[in-house]
């Protein structure tokens, strides 16, 4: 069980959005009763919070930060002035067949 | 010499006789002539008739004549022929089918004429037409052949989408309908597509490679101009098209690996692998938000030969998710999980305080324990074994981050870039097995005795996969996965894991014969020749060995373990091993001897010497006093038997056993008892009576029953 789905919230909400989705949860019932109960007992609480943490998030942006995403050279006279344009255009496939 | 012709007869009579032989024959244009020409005169209505008879099977003759001719002709191709031949052949004999095949050779000429429009269509450049004039021929005639000129010709007049769903439903016969297709493929834009189309192509021809060259680069440009879209978009809102930007990125990466002398790849893949990447974890955010975690484990394949924190993360949570749907991930989940959670990088993002931090640690490996004890309590034997190899994996990884401190101070300045807390199979996937070894040497005063240091080395060492067959109670791909066959390593190999190995193959073999004997294989004792060093390394081992031998109730196991005993004895005379080694081979003998397997003699002999090797063995010794016992009486009751009473009297006397001498004196006074009722005199009562008086004292002088002979001789005198 993911409680952070239980209560659709993110993973940086403070005590009182958890307590907010709380009832908003018990409101919806989309999930049980017990369910939104276990959700709420594992975020109010620091270390079963960062455990959940751990394993209902993962983080890519070390490996987006790291990658060079500037328009390569190569590519770069394609998008120049926002139209397709440059080494290679689809005109310049003919029928060789 | 020829003969000569002979003259046709041209008697009426003659000729009739000619014409009925034709007409039987089956030659009826002849016969018909004979018979109208003999009519003529007679005008007789039988010939008449006959006459008739050959008229009709002239016809039929003709019609069968046409319509074979009218086939050939529909074989040969020469369908304008066979029509007129099958409508002679109607004409004649007005048979229903005939028109029917008309109609059909016609429509195939109309066809074929069509075919032909077509390809003169074709050569004057009307593709259009020309594709229209063979779906007109196609209308009559289906050919998977016209089908592909029509599909061509609609790539030669630009209808590409057309042509694309005639290729999809086709076979692709040649080089050129596959060129078409894949051409057809690129100019709608499916770029990638029409590569793998192409694929099929083995030609090396300059323009063809040439063109793929061409599309590789219109789909780099397509790829680039998607990614600078939506480059600067949440991941997670356009992860389907990022997906797919790796997916397609990927296939070109692969494609422009192979070099061609027109294409351009050094720059192309280098620029090309960045929005790969990011494609790449774009796609894992998303479909981690959507939780296809199958899905990501295929984007996290092939792993890097080097992990780094983010990346092991982000395994580990990946295989948590995907352990906690199938039991197949178990071993992914240990590998991962235990060496994240061990992972400097990876645990001072759990809390901000130290104390925090390892209880966030616990729960977390508690909470990967309790998934896989789920499997265990409920699946079958892997599961089972996926346990025990966890627990050991855990108890390892312990180990080695004591060993390695904390990760901002490590031991090995060298090593401070590695991730050397980790399990043995991490280790052994990323290539850190010699570093990791490199650390418990250099740390053997670390570890509490000798076996703990060779233990934890073993599981890293190459013997390692061995000895988690042992867990998984894979004892046959134990000892198969024993480096140099379980040979005994040399004692200084390149790497410093020769003290580990041997260690880890004492283990298995002694593990495997373990499992031999448990099953009643022969021929386990050799696998305890290394034993003995096995025990001295840990008596944890030896007394496993000696509790199953002193408990063990089956004959052929107990010699078994008795042979062994007695091997490891020579080599390692401990006091477990006399103990065991001597009560085996006592209670051994004595099942023998019970079973009539072995005489008193023999038992006798082989509980002398379990005495002699234990002298401490109360149960030899009590078993040697009773076998003698058992010797005297054997010994006595056969001398009583023959009545000899001397020699009895010897062994009574001799016997240090009370049992014996009792016995003697019990039959002693069985005698003396019957002496009144026997039917000789008194004289002779009192010789008899003097003989068991010498006989009793020679074995007991002061014995009573030395009082009653006398009392009885007195009385007689």
């Amino acid at each position: 069980m993911n409680p952070y789905k239980v209560l659709n919230i993110d993973r940086n909400v403070t005590k009182q959005d958890i307590l907010q989705a709380v009832t908003l949860a018990m409101r919806e019932r989309r999930h049980s009763s017990r369910e939104i109960a276990l959700a709420q007992k594992k975020l109010m609480n620091e270390l079963l919070k960062a455990s959940e943490e751990f394993v209902c998030f993962i983080d890519v942006a070390p490996f987006l930060e790291q990658l060079d995403m500037t328009l390569p050279e190569t590519m770069a006279q394609v998008f120049s002035d926002g139209k397709r344009r440059g080494p290679v255009s689809d005109a310049d496939l003919t029928y060789e067949g | 010499m020829g003969k000569k012709k002979k003259k046709k007869e041209k008697s009426p009579v003659a000729m009739l006789k000619r014409a009925e032989r034709l007409f039987r024959k089956g030659n009826y244009p002849s016969a018909k002539k004979d018979f109208e020409e003999i009519n003529k005169y007679l005008r007789d209505e039988e010939i008449a008739e006959k006459i008739k008879v050959c008229e009709r099977e002239i016809r039929q003759l003709k019609t069968k004549d046409l319509i074979k001719r009218g086939r050939k002709n529909t074989r040969k191709g020469d369908l304008k022929e066979a029509i007129r031949c099958f409508e002679q052949a109607y004409d004649i004999c007005g048979e229903d089918w005939i028109p029917k095949k008309i109609r059909e050779l016609r429509t195939e000429l109309s066809s074929r004429r069509s075919s032909e429009a077509a390809k003169d269509a074709e050569k004057a450049g009307d593709y259009e037409k020309a594709a229209v004039l063979y779906e007109k021929a196609l209308v009559t005639q289906e050919s998977e052949d016209l089908l592909l000129k029509k599909a061509s010709s609609l790539v030669k007049a630009g209808k590409y989408d057309e042509a694309i769903s005639i290729f999809k439903a086709s076979e692709l016969s040649d080089d050129g309908a596959v060129y078409d297709y894949g051409f057809a493929l690129a100019k709608t834009g499916a770029y990638d597509q029409c590569l793998k189309i192409w694929e099929m192509i083995e030609s090396l021809q300059d323009t063809f490679l040439k063109q793929r060259a061409l599309v590789q680069s219109l789909l780099a440009t397509t790829l680039f101009e998607e990614f600078f879209q939506i480059r600067y978009s949440p991941p997670t809102v356009y992860g389907k098209r990022f997906a797919t930007i790796y997916e397609k990125g990927m296939y070109l990466l692969e494609g422009l690996k192979i070099k061609t002398r027109h294409s351009n790849p050094e720059t192309l893949l280098i620029d090309l692998q960045g929005i790969v990447e990011y494609g790449r974890y774009a796609s894992i955010d998303w479909l981690w938000k959507e939780e296809r975690y199958e899905a990501i484990r295929k984007l996290l394949l092939p792993y890097p030969s080097e992990m780094d924190a983010d990346l092991l993360a982000l395994c580990a949570k990946t295989f948590f998710r995907l352990a906690e749907i199938s039991g197949t991930y178990l071993p992914d989940l240990t590998m991962f999980w235990l060496t994240a959670v061990h992972t400097h990088e990876i645990v001072v993002k759990l809390s901000e305080n130290d104390k925090d931090r390892e209880a966030v640690r616990e729960s977390l490996i508690q909470r990967a324990e309790d998934v896989i004890k789920g499997y265990a309590e409920t699946g079958g034997p892997s599961s089972k074994g996926a346990l025990r190899c966890w627990l050991v994996e855990k108890e390892l990884i312990r180990d080695l981050s004591l060993l390695a401190g904390d990760q901002d101070t490590p031991q090995l300045e060298s090593d401070s870039e590695l991730m050397l807390v980790c399990t043995p199979h991490f280790a052994r996937q990323f290539g850190l097995s010699d570093h990791v070894l490199r650390l418990i040497r250099e740390n053997r005063d670390a570890f509490s005795d000798i076996e703990h240091y060779l233990r934890t080395g073993a599981y890293y060492s190459s013997a390692g996969q061995s000895l988690f067959h042992l867990h998984r109670e894979e004892y046959e791909e134990s000892l198969a996965s024993l480096p140099q066959g379980g040979a005994r390593p040399q004692s200084n190999p390149a790497n410093g894991e020769a003290e580990f190995v041997k260690y880890g193959v004492e283990r298995v073999n002694f593990a495997y014969g373990l499992h031999c004997l448990e099953k009643g294989e022969p021929r386990a004792a050799r696998y305890f020749e290394s034993a003995a060093d096995l025990f001295k390394k840990s008596r944890r081992y030896e007394k496993e060995f000696t509790d199953k031998a002193i408990t063990c109730h089956d004959l052929d196991q107990m010699e078994q373990y008795e042979d062994a005993l007695a091997d490891i004895h020579t080599k390692r005379p401990s006091e477990a091993i006399k103990d065991a080694l001597s009560l085996t081979m006592v209670r051994r003998a004595i099942r023998l001897y019970n079973h009539r397997r072995l005489n008193i003699k023999a038992a006798e002999a082989v509980v002398a010497k379990a005495l002699m090797i234990n002298p401490d063995n109360d149960l030899a010794r009590s078993t040697l006093e009773r076998m003698k016992v058992d010797l005297d009486m054997e010994e006595l009751i056969k001398a009583i038997n023959k009545f000899k009473m001397n020699k009895a009297c010897q062994v009574a006397a001799k016997s240090k056993h009370q049992e014996v001498k009792e016995e003697f004196f019990e039959f002693m006074e069985r005698n003396i008892e019957h002496v009144d009722d026997m039917e000789i005199d008194e004289h002779e009562k009192v010789i008899l009576l003097n003989d068991f008086f010498k006989w009793c004292a020679r074995v007991d002088e002061s014995h009573p029953i030395l009082y009653d002979i006398d009392e009885m001789l007195k009385e007689l005198e």
